[in-house]
C-alpha cells in the first residue's frame, strides 16, 4: 500500500493530566465506566463480599467505587502514561488498584443510582489499569464526612485486582 | 422493605432523576432518625429517588453492604427508565421460606404395617423407611412393560405357529 506523501496515519488528541471532580451520588458508590456499558451493577456478581472489602467492584466495562460519605464525591483524576511507582501508602486509608475496558474510546463518571454523566473523556480504546486511593474515610459519620478520592488511570493489559492498602474500620 | 409495605406503602413507584429533589426527599424522609444504630445504615421507602419518596417514608436500617447492593439494583434499573416512569418492588426471599414444609419420604405398605405393629406394642426395630424415588418408578414401569410385551409375543407366536403354517411349531408350545 502506498501512503500519499504529506498524509499522516493518527490523531493527536491532547487533554490535562489532571481533573478534579465534585459532585454527589448515593448509596455511597459512583461508577467509572466504558460509554455504553453492558454490566447490570445489580447482578450479584458485582458487589460482591470481596468487593465490599476492596471498595471496588469490577464489572463489564464498568468500575464501582465504594466510597465512605453516602452521597458527596469529591476526587482528583490523573490520566497516567504508565502505573505508579514508589508510593508513600502511609498518605492515605484504603488504596485498591483494578481494571476497566475501555472499547467506546469513551471514559465516563457517573453517579449512582441515576448514572448521570458527570464527566467523561476520550481515551484510546484500550484496557487501562486504575487505582484508587481513599482519604480521610475516619472522617464520616452516618452520611457525611470529609473523605476524598485521588484515581489514577493509565494503559495496562496487565492490571489486575489489588488490595495495596486495606482500611480498617474503627 | 417489608414493615413499610404493611404500613401500607405503595408497591408502584414513579422514578425522579432530579438530584435536588431526591436529596430533599431523603432529608425529609429520615429527619429525626439516628444516623447509625449498631453499625447499620439508615435506608428509606419509597425510595428517596421517586416521586413517592420523601416525608412519611419508612425508614429502616440495613447492613452497609446491603445499601451498595441496593444502590447497584436501582442504578441498574433506573438505566432502563425515563422521568417519570412507574416500576413495581416485589419482594422475592432468596433463602427458604419460613413456612417451608421438608419433603417426608413414602413408606411401602410392609413398612407402614410395621411401624403400625410397633406403635401397638409389637416388635421393635421395625418400620424400615425408604425413599421412593423416580428412578424406581421408571424402573418398575420399564419391566411391566417387558412383561406385557413378552406376553403378547408368545399369542403370536402361538398363533402362528399354529394356524397359518399348518402346525409347524407346535412342537414348541
Amino acid at each position: 500500500m502506498v501512503v500519499p506523501r504529506g498524509h499522516f496515519n493518527r490523531r493527536m488528541i491532547y487533554f490535562p493530566m489532571k481533573y478534579k471532580l465534585d459532585f454527589t451520588t448515593q448509596y455511597r458508590q459512583f461508577y467509572i465506566g466504558d460509554k455504553g456499558y453492558s454490566q447490570d451493577t445489580g447482578d450479584e456478581g458485582f458487589w460482591t463480599i470481596e468487593a465490599m472489602d476492596a471498595h471496588l467492584a469490577i464489572g463489564n466495562g464498568i468500575l464501582g467505587v465504594g466510597i465512605g460519605s453516602y452521597g458527596h464525591v469529591k476526587a482528583e483524576v490523573f490520566i497516567l502514561t504508565s502505573k505508579r511507582n514508589n508510593v508513600d501508602y502511609s498518605s492515605y486509608d484504603h488504596v485498591v488498584e483494578g481494571w476497566i475496558d475501555i472499547q467506546s474510546g469513551v471514559l465516563q463518571f457517573l453517579d449512582c443510582p441515576n448514572s448521570h454523566v458527570e464527566f467523561e473523556l476520550q481515551v484510546a480504546p484500550s484496557r487501562y489499569g486504575v487505582r484508587v486511593y481513599s482519604l480521610n474515610l475516619g472522617s464520616v459519620i452516618g452520611d457525611y464526612g470529609d473523605d476524598s478520592y485521588e484515581i489514577e488511570i493509565w494503559p495496562d493489559v496487565h492490571a489486575e485486582l489489588i488490595i495495596l492498602k486495606q482500611y480498617q474500620e474503627e | 422493605m417489608l414493615d413499610a409495605f404493611r404500613q401500607g406503602r405503595p408497591a408502584e413507584l414513579h422514578y425522579d432523576s432530579s438530584k435536588t429533589r431526591q436529596a430533599i426527599r431523603r432529608d425529609e424522609a429520615l429527619e429525626g432518625y439516628p444516623l447509625l444504630k449498631n453499625g447499620l445504615e439508615r435506608e428509606e421507602y419509597p425510595y428517596a429517588s421517586t416521586f413517592e419518596g420523601g416525608k412519611g417514608a419508612v425508614v429502616g436500617y440495613i447492613a452497609p453492604y446491603e445499601q451498595r447492593i441496593q444502590g447497584g439494583e436501582l442504578s441498574s434499573l433506573y438505566s432502563t427508565m425515563q422521568q417519570g416512569e412507574e416500576f413495581i418492588n416485589l419482594p422475592v426471599a432468596e433463602d427458604e421460606e419460613p413456612d417451608h414444609s421438608p419433603a417426608r419420604p413414602i413408606m411401602r405398605v410392609q413398612d407402614k404395617e410395621n411401624q403400625d405393629k410397633d406403635a401397638s406394642g409389637g416388635k421393635v426395630g421395625g418400620g424400615n423407611v425408604v425413599e421412593f424415588n423416580s428412578q424406581d418408578a421408571r424402573r418398575a414401569g420399564m419391566n411391566t412393560a417387558a412383561i406385557t410385551a413378552a406376553y403378547f409375543l408368545f399369542r403370536i407366536l402361538r398363533f402362528v405357529g399354529s394356524a397359518e403354517c399348518g402346525g409347524c411349531a407346535a412342537w414348541a408350545f
